[in-house]
């Protein structure tokens, strides 16, 4: 623990190039939190009578009880490099002098369900920490994680965690551990290779980089090929550079001591000899020989030091110690994390056009990019912090450029504000800045750019997410909205136990909503309140929230209920008409399917409503092309009248005016992207939202008087030609299917082919972790047969088998929705009796109208 | 022979297709009404106009009675007495149409059919419900099933239903804590109409047996006692039920409008009525409430209010309507934008307190005065202040125009030739100067 008054901290916060701002991701129970605290024990910055707690940063009582993570916490460290080690630090990545460093670390949550707050941590950190059980290897998670660190162009460095469980448990020889070591790191740059866009750092790993450490966060050890390599060339730079590429790889040294590059007998590879040998006569010493004395003798040699009690230890304890003592892991990792991550000013400068929306050279994009804490205000607060007053948050965020104060007065621009309007924009004076430590703030006059702060005072105004510039920024643009690799396909309604503590409900689902980065709080159009998150678990921590912190009254809930998408598998078979009420205008309309991967561009925002729209025609036009796909493809002229998107004008579906020379259709755009943002919103099966549907407008016919083709005529008559449509085009259900990974040992794989069978599960990919009896079945789960799914799964394997299931995507369901009996129509049923619709399928002629 | 008035209403004829149609007044199942005499009460309607000494009087008919109105013209015309029938009311059918009598110059008016007793501006009227059978054994047995001798129980008749109560209240003489709320039959200007709600005050609990088939009434009576019990007995099915369970959802629907209200920028005052008392006043207040939440009005006044016709005014956000109380609660699924109560609105913008009880008659909002909503003129630096709500309202208008993609004609400057000024005809609309002389048809 290093104990610092906030008046040095501050001090320390004028060093931008000193800072490292990292999170540490993982796969749950990979031991991200465990980890962390051997970080905060060397070197947090705390109150000293806190020290010593374990699991520092699991501020919850549900997350200390539960042992998992489920808020992202960030906590601050400080380190200081000695001069040999300063050697390694590029010139951009220090100040001259000064070698103290300020480590802004976010510890964040592996279960998939809060993925989100893993998004949330991203964006205000340059660096990530990914850490990986050396024993189950990359799961999942760890996948998922990485792929948005990659997206957020976070440079990642590799830790294999977990390496006492590899000696102790699985009694891995030396080759073996290699082996599987090596495994992991191409594994990790697999990922790397596969998503990480041009024009970021090399964010490749490798032992031989210095990017990849190894040991165990339990016993609190670690290890870097550097290290060794100091050792035995005796702090040497120049030395140790070309003494560290032998440690690893294909290097190998005989009893002579001479290097060669091919096995051959009496040969061993460089890592084993040098690295694992002494690290298993330790283990053997201590955990086999018991020959506790021996290991003490050799530990001496390796300049550990005992106290008299320590002397006495024994087996694992002994071991521990001397591990502890020989490689302590702070020291490694802090070392790792000060060298290789990058310092704000050098990551800013390759993240600002990922970071901005605005143009890149106005002066908001150049203070960003130098880091400049005179520069104008620009600050992103990535997600609500519940403070000990109840209701209230603080808005947590990093500022990018300038500096940001107590007092302060500025603009708050939310994620709908346009430059140059007032929407979505509140000028607002922040009450006080704290800085954020573990369970603890710490109140801060002024916070300068590249540091993380929270702002008190400026909850009521920020929904979630927000840019905040000060009063000069008029001109600012936002910062660009997270992306969440994960979508709320579970859903539950509720309702308060007395109808009276309604309005408490309202305000308590709004603050869960803050609180939350992820979670979506809405009405249906029935009135009912439905909180929509990722999985069964985050539901249930949300509703606790709910019910405990955030409204303080008793719910009733139903049960989870699945969200559905509407969608169509073919063109319509029929011009479809629809007359205004007036029965003046007409409008002659198709549905056409955009297919899965238009959809997809949408959602990740490859194809946005805001881009120009000859570009976005382009990019539609060289990948849908006739060759491809006769039904979704798009041709040049179409693509370029696409007039909008929806539902929320960013949806996956389109209107697209296929027309020729019709009179008066601009003024009516307006009404029909109204209507159709309605039908895309509320889809003719059941009211859910509809997916991958085109219409197309293909003749128009308006009433020659202004007054008699207005709004009041053309939204409905939108909205009925879209339902129409869509039913003369073999309409059809979309479910959301999760990818389930469940990790077991071998004789429980039956078990868990039987419990999939029967949720109409199926397995895609299986496999054995290396040297372990451990299997990998990696399947795809329709979510709505996930609900229960881990206790029937626990249950099948005698509780030896445990699924992370993360929404993968969008699957038709095939069975045809307009068969009485079929399953989709069964959904289709009582999905409309839980809105209060008619318990019937729409009928056509409602909507269609003959000419 | 008879006169016939009956308004036309202002948009184009249309048949609306199911999916339009709102619900506004379900209409009691069409039954031939056998005996005209008596279920009109027509002894009693030529009473009053002879015991007040009316001469020309107004007759107001729902649609669906509309078709009786010839027969009861024809039985109350006199020699004396001059009588005109009203059709096709601007607003709902159970409101007194003042405006439509005041054209006519009647002293008075009948109103025929279900009626909401909102109290009415100025005219004196007769208010015949109609007798619709109700089946007494059935009503009492279902009543005396439902609760026990010790219940406190206000018993609602709707207004059809309600010539049956003297029978009823002989059969339930047992029950002691049995109460009747009263309608009144006619009101006039000197007395306004007794007070037709009961003063239960005092008792804390009581349930509440309602003797009608589903309608808005229904609707209005459960939402504005949502702490108490409400059963519901349907003469025309003789099925009696608890409503009280559905009120929740009902709740809830009506909150998640006034959570759509408080988003909202623009709201639209949808006139509802012109004949219930205190109508001016309450949208006077909905306007202070709306300007109080720092947002914009625009008054509609659009008669009935139906889908395509509210969806022309689309920069509205929400309305709130200004009716009598069974009006106000439309059930606005079908609706582009959502249509509160006056209480709602006052939930949403001012801070008013939610009560479960809901108060749908508006004017009984007025009463209410420790809400703090600031009037025009209190403001200490008034001008500065309205400039700038002036301008703010104005941002807001022109925000939505400029976020339309179609904001009229363009103007095309500097792209077209500019036109040549040209003299144009001089004179009077009827006869231009340079009119060839043989059109002489106004010169005479």
């Amino acid at each position: 623990m290093v104990n610092f008054t906030v008046a040095e901290l501050r001090k320390a916060m004028d060093f931008p190039r000193n800072i490292r701002n990292m999170s540490v991701i993982a796969h749950v129970d990979h031991g991200k939190s465990t980890l962390t605290d051997s970080l905060v024990c060397k070197a947090g910055i705390i109150a000293n009578e806190k020290a010593g707690e374990a699991r520092f940063t699991d501020t919850r009582k549900d997350e200390q009880e539960r042992c998992i993570t489920i808020k992202s916490t960030g906590v601050s460290l400080y380190y200081e490099l000695d001069d040999y080690n300063m050697q390694f630090l590029e010139p951009t990545q220090y100040h001259e002098g000064k070698n103290g460093f300020l480590i802004n670390l976010i510890d964040s949550p592996g279960h998939v369900d809060f993925s989100s707050e893993v998004t949330a941590a991203l964006r205000v950190t340059d660096g990530a920490l990914v850490v990986v059980d050396a024993v189950s290897g990359v799961c999942v998670q760890t996948e998922t994680v990485l792929r948005q660190a990659l997206a957020e162009r976070i440079k990642p460095v590799l830790f294999m965690n977990k390496m006492d469980r590899a000696l102790l448990e699985l009694q891995l020889d030396q080759d073996t551990l290699y082996d599987t070591f090596r495994k992991i790191v191409e594994n990790i740059n697999a990922i790397i290779t596969i998503y990480g866009a041009a024009g970021g750092p090399e964010r490749m790993v490798g032992p031989v980089e210095g990017t990849v450490g190894f040991g165990s966060g339990l016993h609190g050890w670690a290890f870097s090929l550097k290290q060794f390599a100091d050792t035995y060339t005796k702090k040497d730079k120049a030395k140790c550079d070309k003494y560290i590429p032998k440690l690893w790889g294909d290097h190998f040294i005989d009893e002579a001591g001479k290097w060669s590059k091919k096995p051959g007998p009496g040969k061993t590879r460089g890592f084993c000899k040098l690295i694992l040998d002494p690290i298993f006569k330790i283990f053997n010493f201590c955990m086999k020989t018991f020959e506790a004395a021996e290991a003490i003798k050799f530990a001496e040699k390796l300049k550990v030091e005992f106290t008299t009690a320590e002397r006495d230890l024994e087996k694992k304890a002994l071991f521990k110690i001397i591990m502890k003592k020989w490689l302590p892991a702070g020291d490694t990792l802090l070392e790792m994390i000060s060298i290789h991550l990058p310092s704000p000013v050098t990551a800013q400068k390759y993240r600002v056009e990922m970071l901005y929306e605005g143009p890149s050279d106005d002066v908001f994009a150049k203070g960003i990019a130098e880091c400049d804490p005179n520069a104008p205000l620009m600050m992103y607060v990535s997600k609500m912090v519940p403070t000990n007053d109840k209701g209230r948050f603080y808005a947590f965020g990093r500022v990018f450029s300038g500096t940001v104060g107590s007092g302060y007065k500025c603009r708050i621009m939310g994620p709908n504000f346009i430059p140059g309007k007032n929407e979505d924009l509140h000028i607002k004076t922040i009450q006080r800045t704290v800085l954020m430590m573990g369970r603890y703030v710490e109140h801060i006059d002024t916070v300068p750019a590249g540091n993380t702060v929270g702002l008190v005072g400026v909850d009521q105004y920020i929904v979630k997410t927000g840019t905040i510039t000060n009063e000069s920024g008029k001109d600012a643009h936002n910062m660009k909205q997270m992306k969440f690799s994960v979508s709320p396909v579970v859903r539950v309604a509720v309702e308060p136990k007395n109808p009276q503590d309604l309005p408490k409900l309202v305000e308590g689902l709004k603050r869960l909503a803050k609180s939350d980065p992820m979670v979506q709080c809405f009405n249906e159009s029935s009135g009912e309140h439905i909180i929509a998150g990722a999985g069964e678990l985050h539901l249930e921590i949300c509703l606790k929230d709910l019910e405990e912190d955030h409204a303080c009254i008793p719910i009733k809930k139903s049960d989870p209920v699945v969200s559905y998408k509407e969608s169509i598998t073919a063109i319509s078979d029929m011009m479809c008409l629809s007359k205004s009420p007036n029965k003046h205008n007409r409008l002659f309309c198709k549905a056409q399917p955009l297919g899965e991967d238009f959809s997809t561009m949408i959602d990740d925002g490859t194809i946005t409503p805001r881009q120009d729209a000859k570009a976005r025609a382009k990019v539609i036009c060289d990948k849908f092309t006739t060759e491809n796909d006769e039904l979704t493809c798009w041709n040049p002229t179409d693509a370029r009248k696409i007039w909008c998107f929806g539902p929320d004008q960013t949806g996956p579906n389109c209107v697209v005016d296929v027309s020729k020379g019709v009179q008066y259709l601009n003024e009516i755009k307006d009404s029909v992207v109204a209507g159709f943002q309605w039908a895309a919103n509320e889809g003719v099966l059941c009211e859910e939202n509809m997916r991958g549907v085109r219409i197309n407008i293909h003749d128009v016919a308006l009433h020659a008087d202004a007054i008699h083709r207005g709004g009041g005529q053309i939204i409905p008559t939108t909205r009925r030609v879209c339902y129409a449509s869509v039913l003369r085009a073999d309409p059809c259900l979309l479910e959301p299917v999760y990818l389930c990974e469940i990790q077991c040992p071998e004789a429980a794989v039956g078990g868990i082919y039987g419990c999939l069978t029967k949720r109409r599960g199926h397995v895609f990919s299986e496999s054995q972790a290396e040297g372990t009896p451990m299997f990998y079945v990696k399947a795809h789960l329709p979510v709505m047969e996930s609900f229960g799914f881990s206790s029937a799964l626990r249950a099948a394997t005698g509780g030896q088998a445990f699924p992370q299931c993360v929404f993968d995507h969008w699957a038709e369901m095939t069975d045809n929705p307009m068969k009485e009996g079929s399953k989709t129509h069964t959904i289709i049923m009582g999905t409309r009796k839980r809105k209060g619709l008619k318990i019937e399928l729409p009928v056509f002629d409602n909507y269609y109208d003959k000419l | 022979m008879f006169f016939l008035f009956c308004r036309y209403k202002l948009e184009e004829p249309q048949t609306m297709s199911e999916e339009h149609a709102p619900s506004l007044e379900e209409p009691p199942a069409t039954r031939v009404i056998a005996n005209v005499e008596e279920y009109f009460e027509l002894e009693s309607c030529r009473a009053w106009c002879d015991d007040n000494n009316y001469h020309n009087v107004a007759l107001q008919f729902p649609d669906h009675l509309l078709a009786y109105s010839p027969t009861v013209y024809n039985a109350l015309t006199t020699s004396t007495t001059h009588f005109h029938i009203l059709a096709d009311t601007n607003y709902g059918a159970c409101c007194v149409d003042e405006v439509a009598a005041e054209r006519l110059s009647t002293q008075a008016i009948i109103h025929f059919g279900h009626s909401c007793n909102s109290k009415v501006l100025s005219l004196p009227t007769l208010f015949i419900f109609g007798k619709e059978p109700v089946d007494l054994d059935n009503l009492v047995q279902s009543f005396k099933q439902t609760f026990t001798q010790t219940d406190r129980v206000l018993v609602v008749f709707d207004s059809v239903y309600y010539h049956s109560r003297s029978h009823f209240i002989s059969a339930v003489r047992c029950y002691p804590n049995v109460t009747i709320r009263k309608y009144s039959r006619e009101q006039n200007t000197t007395n306004s109409g007794d007070d037709t709600t009961v003063d239960m005050s005092g008792n804390e609990e009581y349930a509440i047996f309602y003797v009608g088939t589903e309608s808005l009434a229904l609707t209005n009576c459960i939402l504005s006692n949502g702490s108490r019990k409400v059963w519901s007995y349907d003469p025309s099915s003789k099925e009696c039920r608890l409503e009280s369970k559905s009120v929740n959802k009902m709740l809830i629907k009506r909150f998640s409008n006034i959570e759509k209200i408080k988003r909202c920028k623009i709201i639209g005052i949808l006139i509802g009525t012109l004949g219930i008392k205190n109508f001016r006043e309450v949208i006077d207040r909905m306007k202070r409430v709306i300007k109080a939440a720092d947002k914009k009005f625009y008054i509609v006044s659009i008669g009935k209010p139906n889908p395509p016709k509210l969806a022309n005014f689309a920069e509205i956000g929400a309305f709130v309507m200004v009716g009598c109380p069974e009006n106000s609660l439309l059930d606005c699924t079908e609706f582009y934008q959502p249509i509160v109560t006056p209480y709602e609105l006052e939930i949403a913008c001012v801070d008013r307190p939610w009560e479960i009880d809901y108060i749908s008659d508006c004017s009984s909002l007025l009463d209410v005065k420790y809400i703090d909503i600031p009037s025009h003129d209190t403001n200490s630096d008034g001008m500065n202040d309205k400039a700038i709500e002036k301008f703010k309202s104005l941002d807001i208008a022109v925000n939505y125009l400029n976020d339309r993609t179609w904001s009229g004609l363009q103007q095309r400057l500097g792209e077209d030739e500019p036109a040549v000024l040209k003299q144009g005809q001089f004179g009077i609309a009827g006869f231009y100067e340079d009119e060839p002389e043989g059109d002489t048809r106004v010169k005479s």
